[in-house]
């Protein structure tokens, strides 16, 4: 059963002269397994969506379903909860116990499960974001590299076993390999456990790599929602929104600037080289 | 100018007392006006090489001289210190102040100016950041990109003949880069500030005319931007990319299209495309 999201609403200061609508009438419905990317400037909602998904922020109006549990009921929402992991930005500064093993211990423990199941529970979730137990599990969380602390904190998420997985921007301030590193994990974490993965990122190029399917919010409005194919193929609009492009899709705005007729559909590398061979081949008949 | 000789800065890995050179012989001349780019994954050491140049770390052994004083000299600190602004990762660890304009006056109160000129070169540090319409805000309603603007106005403040930003735009997103990216651009253009940006993407160095590219504590490249991503696969070696169009410009090359491999951005590999 997926989230579904119908007619949601959030109002801040809902009543006083200054409301605004952070996220209007916004409708998904986020499937299992899915890999779904959001994308849209600061301010855009992104984040107040999110935070919608397990309850943490109630909508002004509208529902929200995860797998039937509705999070506007109290019981309900404890239930839907637990389906529902999130991994806010830098989640390493959440880091607190004394070692690895013991953070990432912390989410089960809570669940009540027996020693045996938490064990479990964390040399898997280890297993997953890539963290050796033995050279790992005893360290001080402190003596990790930031790479290192970012994959500890997410696997504190993993380890209760979410079937959907929401992170808002799990790759900030990480090195280019720090990034890739997250990127492979949460890909072969979803062909591994069927989970959903929820991600909010700025970097057009990671969401265009990874994602099934790109929601872009602006203005706290869904503005597109299809697969990168779609969304990209627009790319001048996307740039007028105030919203970054893949880097192919920007070459590809200044080449149909200056008259070669680049297809929409063209925003990896792989197809624009292809295409160039072509237009280049042509040109030496 | 900028002279670095020989620059070793050690520290002690807490276990076993081993030593790490997070610096490793490192020797560097950057003349004034240059803009330099400074790359690295993490662990490069070229975070610990820009607190250096203000003294905020002190060499295990070599010289870090700065218009020939020498950080090591403890009374000329301050005078190197408002020769270079450094602005970090992080805006709210910068901003000390609730109101914009008081934050971007602590600088210059801290080193004894007279209120006249204060004023003055707050109005004008404000506006060559794009903020003076917000010189009476608080800082905390700000988004990123504006904090981080107003970091680089209160070094501005200052008039440093010397600004480092130490991965200045890492939290930012792509609109926020972009500004702070624009703003230094023109301030070395403009004012000959010599600009010394230390990154992870190798993006932003396309905008810098010299490249250096450090691992494990040594300087691997030192050159003309462009010169520099015509070695690729050098770069990978270190853990490096080449920017996505450079990427695609060598490729192309590779599978025979007749095109120049000078191309560093979109717009100059369009150009050469359409040749």
């Amino acid at each position: 059963m997926p989230i579904e999201v119908k007619n949601v609403t959030h109002t801040y200061m809902a009543g006083s002269s200054i409301s605004v609508n952070a996220i209007e009438n916004i409708n998904i419905t986020i499937n299992d397994g899915e890999f779904l990317g959001i994308i849209g400037h600061t301010g855009s909602g992104k984040s107040t969506f999110i935070q919608h998904l397990n309850g943490l922020v109630q909508p002004t109006s509208g529902t929200i379903t995860v797998d039937g549990y509705d999070m506007r009921d109290k019981k309900q929402k404890v239930l839907g909860r637990r389906l529902v992991g999130m991994v806010l930005q830098y989640p390493e500064y959440q880091l607190f116990e004394e070692t690895v093993y013991k953070d990432i211990a912390y989410g089960p423990k809570n669940m009540g499960l027996d020693e045996k199941a938490i064990d479990d529970r964390v040399r898997e979730a280890m297993d997953h974001v890539g963290l050796e137990f033995k050279k790992f599990a005893d360290k001080s969380p402190f003596e990790l590299s930031g790479g290192e602390k970012r994959r500890a904190a997410i696997a504190g998420v993993i380890a209760m076993r979410p079937k959907y997985l929401v992170l808002d921007e799990p790759m900030a301030g990480l090195d280019p390999k720090g990034r890739k590193n997250i990127l492979n994990m949460l890909e072969s974490l979803r062909q591994a456990t069927n989970c959903s993965i929820i991600m909010v990122s700025h970097s057009m190029d990671d969401v265009a790599r990874s994602a099934q399917r790109i929601m872009v919010i602006n203005e706290g409005k869904i503005a597109k929602l299809g697969s990168p194919e779609d969304v990209f193929s627009d790319a001048e609009g996307l740039v007028e929104m105030g919203l970054d492009v893949p880097r192919i899709s920007a070459l590809a705005i200044e080449m149909r600037k200056r008259g070669i007729d680049v297809p929409k559909n063209i925003f990896k590398a792989e197809q624009m080289l292809e295409f160039i061979k072509g237009i280049k081949a042509q040109e030496r008949k | 100018m900028i002279e670095i000789k020989d620059l070793v800065y050690e520290y002690m890995t807490d276990e076993q007392e081993n030593k790490v050179a997070a610096l490793d012989g490192v020797s560097l001349k950057i003349e004034d006006g240059e803009f330099v780019c400074i790359v690295g994954h993490n662990g490069s050491g070229k975070s610990t090489l820009a607190k250096h140049l203000n003294g905020l770390l002190q060499p295990t052994s070599g010289d870090v001289l700065i218009d020939n004083m020498n950080t090591k000299d403890e009374s000329k600190l301050l005078d190197i210190r408002q020769k270079i602004g450094i602005v970090f990762q992080n805006p709210d660890n910068q901003i000390v102040t609730t109101v914009v304009e008081e934050d971007v006056a602590f600088g210059p109160e801290n080193i004894g100016i007279e209120s006249g000129e204060i004023r003055r070169r707050v109005d004008e540090s404000l506006k060559l950041v794009g903020m003076e319409k917000y010189a009476k805000n608080a800082p905390h309603m700000l988004s990123g990109g504006q904090k981080q603007r107003i970091a680089i106005a209160g070094m501005l403040a200052i008039e440093p003949d010397i600004l480092v930003l130490d991965e200045a735009t890492a939290m930012l997103d792509p609109i926020g880069r972009k500004e702070v990216l624009n703003i230094v651009s023109e301030l070395n253009k403009k004012k000959h500030m010599t600009v010394i940006m230390i990154t992870q993407y190798m993006e932003e160095a396309v905008h810098a005319s010299r490249l250096i590219v450090m691992c494990k504590g040594k300087v691997m490249m030192d050159g003309e931007t462009r010169e520099i991503f015509k070695h690729g696969a050098q770069l990978r070696e270190l853990s490096l990319d080449v920017p996505d169009i450079v990427a695609l410009r060598d490729e192309l090359i590779l599978n025979g299209v007749k095109i120049s491999n000078n191309a560093i951005t979109e717009t100059e590999l369009a150009e050469e495309l359409c040749r």
